[in-house]
């Protein structure tokens, strides 16, 4: 059995900024078993293989994501219930949430959205293009998904702006510092009874009342009417139960597809040649956004918590510990992906977890955000665009999503 | 995708996949796969296979092992000796 020669620290946020830590996450995957994780006095079991997180993420009756908490660190009782959405939940009650919004983001009712996708990617590329560069996260990586999901929910899309800058400051939630003072937004909640800690929940809770109302009034076929009307065994969701659902639709809807959009952009321009593949062969397209998912890795942990006395990887798990699956260490797993750090656009097969190691939280928005990814790709195929980015991206200070807040990139061509 | 332990037993033919309903969360990739064979029901978001359909094996172990809440099992496959499975389910249908 290897030992753990070193104590790895991986929930630093700084230690972000220039990207995910593939070798210290390298040095974890060489460990047998899981590897004890040290946190705030206490610990988790990271597991970092593919293989292991597969076995957590698919056994959802060991491996809770109703208990303590689906981020790293624990929420007391009352915080927990306040916060419960989707994510942070069990079977059955899990199964009664997802089952109100599953429909509309199965990947044939998805289809309907791809000409209002397309429109949206052209103008924001048009835009890109007409500039001769720029930001790329705020000229298309961001607006791209925010107006599509929007679109999707009901949403009026003038809001775009402000829900964008809301999520980027949930995502400042996870880590250690925040910009925003705790009554922001006139919050008066204690902070650690929203999500992510942060006052820009409460202003996204807010936003979605005003949006409840005036759905309420004149009900339209949006995913908000939707969330508000959808009963299931005759019960409508709680005001609780649609505060979270919105405030999550709106974070999951557009952080993560504009991680992914943003990454893709400079994977591309660092690898001209693997975009050449693809401009020579656009038939590869299918493969190239599995691939761009994999190297993003929007979301990089999620956590469970053992509901019983359990063993993984020969590591014995005691009820009550925390476990915490490392997409973006098994994302990158060299017992899975040959030459994993190489940008390989015909990777097939290509079982990422960008969407989560399977089981029933998967990914609600994974056609949706396949789809988007795949139009911004064609449509930049059709442009013949070649891209190079200056300077150094910036990117969130998080251990939670790899996000890129901006990075310049010019027009090569 | 032949290491599949129901698949060795039983000769290659025809299948018909059964989904777990406490257990499919309506993702909809069954639908994807197969838009032929399965469906994802509009007011339930339960994933079925179409009635009088069924899938060569190959492409029914497709969907068992790309089920991402492992929702789907193989049923019944013809000429095997697991027929009863079908007839159980239709009585259940009827």
């Amino acid at each position: 059995m290897t030992t753990v020669a070193f104590v790895p620290d991986v929930t630093t946020s700084d230690l972000y900024l220039d990207g995910i830590p593939h070798e210290t996450f390298a040095q974890m995957r060489a460990v047998d078993g899981l590897v004890w994780h040290p946190y705030e006095g206490g610990g988790f079991w990271a597991a970092t293989r593919h293989a292991d997180v597969l076995t957590i993420s698919k056994d959802s009756e060991r491996f809770s994501s109703a208990i303590g908490h689906t981020n790293l660190w624990d929420l007391e009782a009352d915080a927990l219930e306040a916060r419960r959405s989707l994510i942070d939940s069990d079977a059955p009650e899990h199964t009664r949430l997802r089952r109100v919004v599953s429909k509309a983001f199965t990947p044939k009712n998805i289809r309907a959205w791809e000409e209002v996708t397309r429109n949206i990617a052209v103008r924001c590329l048009d835009d890109f293009v007409a500039q001769g560069g720029g930001d790329w996260v705020d000229l298309v990586a961001a607006p791209v998904p925010i107006n599509v999901i929007l679109t999707i929910m009901g949403v009026p899309l003038e809001d775009a702006d402000l829900l964008v800058e809301l999520s980027n400051y949930l995502v400042e939630g996870t880590g250690e510092t925040q910009s925003l003072a705790p009554d922001a937004f006139g919050n008066t909640t204690e902070l650690r009874l929203l999500p992510f800690n942060s006052p820009a929940s409460h202003a996204l809770f807010e936003y979605g009342g005003k949006i409840r109302e005036v759905r309420e009034a004149d009900p339209k076929e949006d995913l908000v009417t939707r969330l508000i009307f959808a009963e299931i065994d005759g019960e409508r969701l709680t005001k609780s139960e649609y505060q979270n659902f919105f405030q999550l639709v709106v974070f999951a809807g557009n952080e993560t597809t504009r991680t992914a959009m943003s990454h893709a952009a400079m994977a591309l321009a660092a690898n001209p040649h693997q975009w050449q593949r693809l401009l020579d062969d656009p038939s590869m397209i299918d493969s190239a956004v599995e691939e761009l998912l994999r190297w993003a890795s929007p979301v990089m942990h999620m956590r469970r918590t053992a509901a019983v006395d359990a063993e993984v990887a020969g590591t014995a798990i005691a009820k009550g510990d925390k476990v915490v699956m490392w997409y973006s260490s098994a994302n990158f797993d060299e017992a899975v992906f040959a030459d994993p750090q190489i940008l390989d656009l015909s990777r097939d097969p290509n079982p990422h977890f960008a969407f989560g190691g399977g089981g029933s939280h998967y990914c609600l928005g994974a056609f949706l955000a396949r789809m988007e990814l795949k139009i911004l790709l064609e449509e930049m195929i059709r442009r013949d665009l070649r891209l190079s980015v200056v300077g150094e991206p910036v990117r969130a200070p998080s251990n939670f999503v790899q996000g890129v807040l901006s990075v310049d990139v010019e027009i090569t061509k | 995708m032949t290491n599949d332990t129901k698949g060795e037993s039983l000769e290659p033919g025809n299948a018909r996949v059964v989904v777990d309903q406490d257990k499919c969360v309506g993702v909809g990739k069954c639908e994807m796969l197969e838009p032929e064979a399965m469906e994802v029901d509009e007011d339930t978001a339960i994933a079925s296979m179409i009635e009088g359909t069924v899938l060569p094996l190959e492409r029914a172990q497709k969907l068992v092992t790309e089920c991402p809440s492992s929702a789907i099992s193989i049923g019944d496959i013809e000429g095997s000796q697991t027929s009863q499975n079908v007839e159980q389910q239709n009585a259940e249908e009827r």
